[in-house]
């Protein structure tokens, strides 16, 4: 281990953060939640510059594509272009919450939209979901999807699920 | 533009050394029948400076936060990120590494997991963190069938005071697993403890409560937790808002056995829904242990002694036979797990107690004057902490249209959830006393 933890920064009373004053009335928090009011919270206590010090120190302890090359497959390890993070960090694309309206979501709407119609021309399928939020998380969707088509279809007796390398039976 | 940075020459120099003679050959192995033969249709790339333009504009065609006073919170929140998070994770040796599988490769994004875990559990209670999971849903999913794995039971008892979308993430999860769900109808937004002994039987797996719950209330965990104890084997299974867990007491304190939550709160950006990260902890109980999801770093020392981090108990994901992991869909979101580390890192204990003390007192100063006015309720106004029920009496979609005209976001509305002139309103620390009296001032006049 060649960078101490951030708790061993810590140093009781010492902060890392600024937040702007209350500006309303405050109510006294242990009186209002009474049994449920939390009076411990053992977390780091540093600065900003203990922070950012300690996270750099860790980052030289990583390695990744940008540092050379990183030969292993399975999660694709290509390089990232650099725009992409300029784009992604766009307020406009990225200060949305996901319940607002769809008249003032058009923009994002339609990027989901073109990237659906790419990846539907080159997967030839004809639809497609963006929802899963991994790789195996598809896989678990699509597995969903395939028992519900023959549910739907009144065939409840196929339970294989069969690869080209082995076959196990689906739980 | 393209990213493969070799000139012909040189690829022609590669080709002769490993005695090919043109690219295509070292796709000869593709059998003829499914190599593409045609072009695909997909627009040819463009430069950077195009694709910056195209982007902004269609970045100009959202209405995002940053032009509107949002009320709007229901599982998603819009809580200031510190400048500190995005100059760390903006490091390339953060966000261009691999999965730390390799240990000596990746001994910084193992630290700052472990460092993570260690915050987790401080929050929850919980001796045992894992590394992160998908989301807070999945993570809630992940919960119910560990806790029907462990007591080795079917039926779960799921709320109507839990989030909406987290139970039918849970109920999908469920399918295909034999669990009956139990959905518990709710009585003033809180969930009535008698209606929880009729229920529990020695078929019942896991309670699962959510704290606040959806409505911001705090649930009779007291009394529900002696419930679940008296009934042995059945599980309490918590979903937790992690930053309001600055001044809310542990779940652990009150006999959670899994606490699970969405951390996006922690310092991660609203980003439309995602991505996100899901946190997991329990007790620290071999039975438990055994049975929990993804992947969990720990400290240990090399062949030379030397203290280190590695991934440990991995027999849990791909590393075994499908059917004997705990899960196979469930990964760690380690960039936005690092996220959320810095932030509690950053704000430390008296900014994390300093940040959901302002939810609370700002959204009770909202409550209190709402509550003033003749149309307008506070359904429950006596046990809410940063999200409460506003019941209107006038129209709720001109209502709710009307603020949007003044670019406010009234909040979610609740219509199919308990009922069309409910809507669910949250305040953090970002709204201000003129937006909040602004607000009041739209709903009186309106």
């Amino acid at each position: 281990m060649e960078e101490k933890l951030i708790k061993d920064y810590s140093c009781p009373g010492r902060k890392g953060y600024s937040l702007p004053p209350l500006e309303v009335t405050k109510i006294d928090l242990k009186q209002e939640l009474g049994a449920y009011y939390r009076s411990e919270l053992n977390l780091p206590e540093v600065s900003e510059v203990d922070v950012i010090r300690h996270y750099t120190a860790l980052s030289g302890m990583n390695y990744g594509i940008d540092s050379g090359i990183y030969p292993l497959g399975s999660c694709t390890m290509k390089y990232n272009p650099k725009r992409n993070e300029t784009v992604a960090s766009l307020p406009g694309l990225s200060e949305i919450h996901p319940y607002q309206s769809e008249t003032d979501l058009q923009g994002s709407l339609a990027l989901l939209y073109n990237l659906k119609e790419d990846l539907i021309e080159i997967s030839g399928m004809d639809e497609i979901t963006l929802q899963p939020a991994s790789g195996a998380h598809g896989e678990f969707t699509s597995l969903m999807i395939i028992k519900d088509y023959f549910a739907d279809q009144n065939d409840k007796k196929r339970k294989k699920v069969g690869s080209l390398t082995n076959v196990v039976k689906s739980k | 533009m393209d990213y493969i940075s070799n000139t012909d020459s040189e690829k022609q120099q590669m080709l002769k050394k490993i005695g090919v003679k043109a690219v295509e050959d070292l796709f000869k192995m593709i059998p003829a029948e499914i190599v593409l033969e045609k072009d695909l249709a997909i627009k040819e790339g463009i430069s950077e400076l195009e694709l910056i333009r195209q982007a902004q504009k269609l970045a100009a065609q959202n209405v995002d936060l940053t032009k509107l006073t949002s009320f709007l919170g229901a599982g998603a929140y819009n809580h200031y990120v510190p400048g500190v998070i995005t100059a760390l994770t903006d490091r390339a040796e953060f966000y261009t590494a691999y999965t730390p599988y390799q240990a000596e490769l990746s001994q910084g994004t193992l630290e700052a997991i472990y460092e993570y875990q260690s915050m987790i559990s401080e929050l929850t209670g919980l001796g045992i963190s894992n590394a992160s999971m998908l989301d807070g849903a999945s993570a809630a999913a992940e919960a119910v069938l560990m806790a029907a794995r462990v007591s080795r039971r079917s039926q779960i008892i799921l709320p109507s005071t839990i989030n909406p979308a987290y139970r039918e993430v849970i109920k999908t999860y469920g399918r295909g697993k034999e669990l009956d769900f139990i959905e518990l109808k709710a009585e003033n937004h809180l969930i009535n403890p008698e209606s929880i002994i009729e229920n529990l039987n020695q078929k019942t797996a896991a309670i699962v409560l959510q704290y606040p719950n959806f409505f911001g209330s705090i649930e009779d965990f007291k009394q529900i937790s002696n419930l679940v104890k008296k009934n042995k084997k059945t599980l309490l299974v918590v979903i937790a808002n992690p930053l309001l867990l600055g001044i809310l007491k542990a779940p652990a304190d009150f006999g959670a056995d899994i606490v699970v939550g969405e951390a996006q709160s922690l310092g991660n950006g609203i980003n439309y829904g995602g991505p996100y990260l899901g946190f997991m902890a329990c007790r620290d109980d071999r039975k438990l242990l055994r049975q929990l999801p993804g992947r969990i770093v720990g400290k240990t020392t090399d062949s030379n002694d030397k203290a280190g981090f590695v991934l440990t108990l991995q027999t849990r994901e791909q590393h075994i036979r499908r059917e004997k992991a705990t899960s196979n869909i469930c990964t760690n979101e380690a960039l936005n797990a690092l996220m959320a580390t810095i932030y509690l890192a950053t704000m430390g204990k008296a900014g994390l107690q300093e940040v959901a003390s302002q939810c609370y007192q700002k959204a009770h100063y909202l409550a209190d004057k709402i509550e003033e006015l003749t149309d307008y309720q506070v359904l429950n106004k006596d046990n809410f902490i940063h999200e409460f029920v506003l019941k209107v009496k006038k129209d709720p979609l001109t209502l709710k249209n009307r603020l949007r005209n003044k670019n406010i976001l009234i909040g979610y509305h609740l219509q199919k959830v308990t009922s069309a002139d409910e809507f669910l309103v949250c305040v953090t620390e970002k709204i201000t006393k003129a937006e909040l009296d602004n607000f009041i001032e739209e709903l009186e006049v309106f």
